[in-house]
């Protein structure tokens, strides 16, 4: 490189008087000035690149065009989440409702089979196996359809009235038989329903399933049977609760005593001595079953009497199959049913009591 | 802290091959880094460039522009700063270094305004900053400072510039572009647009000029301690 510096120019120039000379502080804030707003007006106005304005619509559009970011952002997760789940089976999407629709599938073809169909006065009730019936816990809540129970005050009047079936709740679609005993029955069913506990309501409402299947058949039910219906569902549900201590109803009202009959053997019990076994025999309420379910002879009979009238014969027999044969005017009728163990056990403790043998 | 180094803006310089590293401290950072992060946005390297270069280029505007138009050293120098600003994006340390840039840009502005101006070289025998009684005895030829004194430099500073002063303008931009910025021969012919011996040939008229005008101040060096 060539050079032609003088060394003693150079030292000069540095000393100059002019060597340390500023420029006016205007001067020196105009400059700065003037850069500041120079970098300023070129951030304002910098190119924004042609991804940048697509996906956010400018410099200054990223909130408008965010709904609709947000839009395919989920459009491409549904995808995925389909791609993944292609061919797999959505895992336990109908568990909850499995048991409801298990129970419908057990108890919804037996009103509908005419061969299972009462051929004993009254009943009517579907045959459900306690093994199969579903638990209240496990069945699904449906809505509040029921109406609320009556009154105490209103079942005793409606145990006093002979309309009882008008009394009755109506909205219980269970089908039961129009035969003579129904009546009775469902008086006497419709007094016990009076005091409807939670539970019976419960057990009642748990049951959705037979009145949809059964809608058929007990729609060329009476009315009266209809009427019976609480009783006669509280019947159905003897494998599952033990339904509550029957009051007297009209076909055993005015009893004075029981007529124990076993192995050939009758013994009279007064009503007073035998209040707690007739309400033990009353809980075993025919519920569903035809003529068949007899196949022996009783092994223990009982008889509702009133002087020498009798009222109301309940036999016991082996299988546990009870029968109500009702002997009272205007209350004619005979029953039978499948009696629950839980109960018969109860009974016989009772009749053990009196001194009977329990079989 | 770390973000993205603004100066690293534009191409692959030393530093740069991490965008995001640490940034520099301004005042520590080259003149080429923080002309590059100013156009990138960073006012405050403007700041330091400008606070760096200040005097050194308000120093060249003023000498170049001579004692007649000293008035107008603040508006041309603003002017050169501006002309700065302004091709701020065009500057690359990929060319002349910064410093090289600034001064040539000082210099079209101080030569432009020396062309409009018309100037017309006067002869200032002392300037207001001159000490008096220096000026007297120097022009007595009392004046027999020692080379060390601070005094006898400023007063050959002083001289100086009066000799500069008498320069045509292109010798005094070639002799104070060639001083005080430190530029070879071969940049200064590229830099002005010029050839290599029109520049060197100005430098060598100009010396020669100044080495009469400065007669006094060189003997009293040249005689022996």
């Amino acid at each position: 490189m060539t050079s032609l510096r003088d060394p003693r120019f150079e030292k000069a120039l540095q000393a100059a008087p002019d060597a340390h000379l500023r420029p006016d502080a205007h001067t020196r804030q105009a400059v700065l000035a003037a850069a500041a707003a120079a970098v300023q007006t070129q951030s304002a106005h910098q190119p924004v690149a042609w991804w940048r304005r697509q996906w956010f619509g400018g410099a200054g559009g990223g909130a408008g065009r965010m709904p609709w970011n947000a839009a395919l952002a989920t459009v491409l997760l549904a995808g995925f989440v389909t791609l993944l789940w292609q061919g797999q089976p959505v895992p336990d999407a109908q568990r909850a409702e499995a048991p409801a629709s298990e129970a419908m599938r057990q108890t919804a073809p037996s009103p509908a089979k005419p061969t299972q169909a009462p051929v004993a006065a009254g009943d009517a009730v579907p045959s459900i196996p306690p093994s199969t019936a579903p638990s209240p816990k496990s069945a699904p809540q449906p809505p509040p359809q029921a109406p609320p129970a009556p009154s105490a005050k209103a079942a005793a009047d409606a145990d006093a009235r002979a309309d009882a079936p008008r009394s009755a709740p109506r909205q219980e679609p269970v089908p039961a038989p129009a035969a003579t005993p129904a009546p009775a029955i469902a008086q006497e069913r419709s007094s016990e329903a009076a005091p409807t506990s939670s539970a019976q309501r419960a057990d009642a409402a748990a049951a959705p399933a037979e009145s949809s299947a059964s809608a058929q058949a007990s729609a060329a039910l009476s009315e009266p049977a209809r009427a019976a219906a609480p009783g006669l569902a509280a019947g159905s549900a003897l494998g599952r609760a033990a339904p509550v201590s029957t009051p007297d109803s009209a076909a055993l009202q005015g009893w004075t005593e029981l007529r124990i009959t076993q192995g050939g053997q009758t013994r009279r019990i007064a009503r007073a001595d035998a209040t707690a076994l007739a309400a033990q025999v009353r809980r075993l309420a025919p519920a569903n079953s035809g003529e068949s379910a007899m196949p022996r002879a009783p092994t223990l009979r009982i008889a509702f009497a009133q002087g020498d009238e009798v009222l109301a014969e309940f036999e016991l027999g082996e299988p546990p199959w009870v029968r109500w044969t009702l002997l009272r005017a205007g209350f004619a009728g005979q029953w039978a049913a499948q009696a629950d163990r839980g109960q018969l056990q109860t009974l016989q403790l009772e009749l053990q009591r009196l001194g009977f043998t329990a079989r | 802290v770390f973000f993205r180094n603004p100066e690293c803006h534009g191409g692959a310089y030393k530093g740069c091959e991490n965008p995001f590293m640490p940034a520099p401290e301004p005042s520590t950072m080259p003149d080429d880094q923080l002309m590059l992060a100013y156009a990138a946005g960073d006012t405050g390297a403007f700041d330091v460039l400008y606070t760096r270069h200040e005097g050194a280029l308000y120093r060249f505007v003023r000498r170049l522009l001579g004692h007649a138009l000293a008035a107008q050293a603040d508006e041309v120098f603003q002017d050169t700063w501006l002309r700065i600003v302004a091709a701020r994006t065009s500057f690359s340390p990929q060319g002349a270094a910064w410093k090289t840039w600034a001064f040539t840009i000082a210099h079209n502005a101080a030569m432009d305004r020396l062309r409009v101006s018309g100037r017309e070289t006067g002869v200032e025998l002392r300037d207001d900053e001159t000490d008096p009684m220096e000026w007297l005895q120097a022009a007595a030829g009392l004046f027999h400072p020692s080379t060390e004194d601070v005094a006898f430099w400023r007063a050959a500073g002083q001289q100086l510039l009066h000799c500069l002063d008498e320069l045509p303008d292109a010798q005094r931009a070639a002799f104070l572009l060639h001083h005080e910025d430190g530029a070879s021969v071969e940049d200064l012919a590229q830099r002005l647009g010029l050839g290599f011996e029109t520049v060197k040939s100005r430098l060598r008229y100009a010396l020669q000029k100044l080495r009469n005008c400065m007669q006094r101040y060189l003997v009293v060096l040249e005689q022996p301690a």
